[in-house]
């Protein structure tokens, strides 16, 4: 990788290791709040991550991001989420479709099959080893979807997805252009204020958010 | 002439803007037309210019052949849907009652999700690129919940969290292509004309992840099976301007995302990587489209069925390859964007008088609509594939390069799912159009606005099945060429 070496390697793997953690605890939380929580703290622990990349290199722009990233993923997001909770009542429970254990078995043969994905085309360690947990943790996001039926579940699942991708920028030491990185996390807030209003209008049509009632369309 | 690619997505923007301030709802219908008109003629300029000399170019934008002719696309039935959406807005605000600003939202997203469309096709950069395709899917989903029923708002829910899970993979695609890039020597740049030109010397293991990321994000949002399970819910219920967008629209810019990347990868893989993607995709979309072809019972979703078996076919040409296969999906694009548009608005009109959107319903058309109803028929007809309508030449084109090309098997596949689409679309549409209808109806117009786009895409299909006009073909060998890596920017 350019321009990586020292301490960052190091600092960086810990950093995107411990949120590989964190999308194993949204996992295998068993209440909404507890969920929401393992996402904002894994948003702030890849914001550290970038922000190590930023002041090792030193670059401002990506300082500027990771700063940004912590404030917006880590706190402004799950502050909304926990106020669109609040106002459509919903109960506790992440209601899940697939049970606990079996939805942590299964994102640990997700977290092998990306492993085993991208390691044979990946000669360099730093970046191979970020795309493989990038991608990992985009499947244990869709994974997180896939087994749970409350719709502010699969919103947070979707931005675990993200957060992936988020890594997968990390290894590539976001020398991608600043101004797509800002575009893309416009798109984020945007996505997230679409699907927040969508779920207003689900509680206010359905009188429920669980997703299982979404079934009318077949056929 | 002095302005560039920029124009075609700051015209629809000021356009949604002044929807969106609009006082009176002819007001904004009006406002909305104009600024529609305007992109199009502007989209028009631009496609002479980048006919005439390869490419233009403004910092950020690049608009080559193929940029072009999508973006025509997206323009014209932007056009016709902005002219034919005043009837179906009347009756949806007059049932949910929200006044003004139902006018106000629903003509301000239309026209911003033109500018989305129109920004993927005219940007520069893999990343913007992105950015563009999600951001149709957000602009678009309260057009799709517009009716504010159950069923509406559980396709939008499916709508927004499907396609954004799918094209996060698109966008681990363009990383690790951007990764690619940066070992062959790219420096910092995103741009799909500098990666076209590095193709030969980037690392093919990293090109071929990167592709099947990419392919896979952008085919969920072109209704590619198996990740096509959000499209009929999300065309079915939108209202039917919409309908025609996403289906005529949207889903060939998607296309044309997967087709940048198509570009890279065959630049560095050759071709036969990529062809054999587009093939696999395209025969699954088919054969999952057309059992549920014969067994629908609702038109709209019919029609939603329809572009998944259309985006197959398209899918199969470039599959197939060849310049012939290759001419012959490109020009399917178009085809299918006018026919597919033309059905919505017809069948948006027939649900408006009749209320109903199931099959049995609805009979009788032809003597219900007495301008819809004909329409309707002959653009179920030429959807169908039968001469002289133009969607017979381009799926002919592609059924003989399958042949030459030696795909025996697939081009028998693709034939018999052809035939088979065939006889649902033909008589589900026809008893729409000739059976005796249920209770008696007057012969009356809900939305006579609509008559004159709709009859002018009509126009377009039959002249395009005689006769090739001599600019659009020169456009299309371009195009051809451009898919092939012939020539670039």
């Amino acid at each position: 990788m350019i321009g990586v070496q020292g301490w960052l390697p190091q600092a960086v793997s810990f950093l995107t290791a411990l949120a590989l953690v964190s999308a194993f605890a949204a996992l295998s939380f068993r209440t909404l709040h507890l969920v929401v929580r393992a996402y904002a703290a894994q948003s702030v622990l890849l914001g550290l991550a970038a922000l190590a990349v930023g002041l090792h290199k030193p670059a401002w722009h990506i300082t500027a991001l990771a700063l940004l990233t912590i404030g917006f993923k880590g706190f402004g997001i799950p502050w909304f989420l926990f106020k669109v909770m609040e106002d459509v009542k919903i109960r506790r429970e992440a209601a899940p479709f697939i049970g606990y254990p079996a939805s942590l078995l299964g994102g640990v043969g997700l977290t092998l099959v990306s492993y085993a994905a991208v390691r044979p085309v990946m000669t360099d360690s730093f970046a191979g080893r970020g795309l493989a947990l990038g991608l990992t943790i985009m499947l244990l996001g869709l994974w997180l979807m896939v087994g749970r039926k409350k719709a502010v579940t699969q919103v947070v699942g979707l931005l675990i997805v993200d957060n992936g991708l988020f890594v997968a920028a990390l290894s590539t030491s976001f020398s991608m252009p600043m101004i797509v990185e800002l575009g893309l996390l416009f798109d984020l807030l945007v996505g997230v204020t679409v699907l927040g209003l969508l779920i207003f209008r689900i509680q206010s049509t359905f009188a429920s958010i669980d997703t299982d009632r979404l079934t009318r369309l077949r056929g | 002439m002095t302005f560039g690619p920029w124009l075609l997505v700051a015209a629809p923007a000021l356009t949604a803007a002044a929807c969106g301030l609009g006082r009176t709802p002819a007001g904004i219908h009006r406002a909305g037309l104009a600024g529609s008109v305007v992109t199009l003629a502007a989209t028009l300029a631009l496609t002479a210019k980048a006919a005439a000399t390869g490419a233009v170019s403004s910092p950020g934008f690049h608009m080559d052949a193929l940029s072009a002719f999508v973006a025509v696309v997206v323009s014209l039935l932007s056009a016709a849907a902005s002219a034919s959406s005043f009837a179906f807005v009347e009756h949806d605000a007059g049932e949910v009652g929200f006044g003004i600003n139902s006018w106000r939202v629903y003509y301000g997203l239309l026209h911003l999700f033109t500018a989305a469309m129109l920004f993927v096709t005219v940007t520069s950069n893999l990343g913007f690129m992105w950015i563009a395709v999600e951001a149709t899917t957000l602009s678009s989903a309260f057009l799709v919940g517009f009716h504010r029923r159950r069923d509406s708002i559980e396709a939008a829910w499916k709508y927004v969290i499907l396609c954004s899970v799918g094209i996060a993979f698109a966008l681990l695609g363009t990383v690790i292509l951007y990764e690619a890039g940066l070992r062959a020597g790219n420096g910092h740049g995103l741009d799909w004309t500098s990666f076209a030109a590095l193709a030969p010397r980037m690392d093919p293991g990293l090109v071929r992840l990167a592709f099947l990321f990419a392919a896979i994000g952008y085919g969920t949002k072109a209704g590619l099976a198996p990740m096509h399970t959000w499209l009929p819910d999300a065309h079915s219920q939108a209202p039917s301007p919409v309908s025609a967008l996403l289906s005529g629209a949207l889903l060939k810019c998607s296309i044309y995302a997967v087709l940048r990347f198509h570009i890279v990868a065959s630049g560095c893989l050759g071709p036969g990587f990529s062809s054999k993607f587009f093939l696999g995709f395209g025969l699954a979309s088919l054969l999952v489209a057309v059992p549920f072809i014969l067994a629908q019972r609702n038109f709209k979703r019919l029609l939603a069925y329809s572009s998944i078996e259309h985006v197959g076919i398209i899918s199969v040409g470039f599959g197939f390859g060849g310049v012939w296969g290759t001419y012959g999906a490109l020009l399917h694009m178009l085809n299918h964007a006018l026919a597919k548009s033309l059905l919505f608005l017809s069948a948006g009109n027939i649900s408006l008088r009749y209320g109903s959107k199931r099959l049995h319903h609805v009979e009788g058309a032809l003597a219900v609509l007495p301008a819809t109803g004909p329409l309707f028929l002959a653009a179920a007809l030429a959807l169908a594939g039968v001469p002289p309508f133009s969607l017979f030449v381009s799926e002919f084109m592609i059924v003989v390069s399958g042949f030459q090309s030696g795909h025996l098997l697939a081009s028998v596949v693709f034939l018999a799912a052809v035939a088979l689409a065939f006889a649902g679309i033909l008589y589900h549409s026809g008893t729409v159009a000739m059976g005796v209808p249920r209770k008696t109806l007057a012969p009356a117009e809900p939305n006579p606005a609509s008559l004159a786009p709709m009859a002018l895409l009509l126009l377009g299909l039959l002249a395009l099945g005689v006769w090739m006009p001599g600019p659009l073909d020169a456009i299309l060998r371009q195009c051809a060429a451009i898919v092939q890596g012939g020539s670039h920017g």
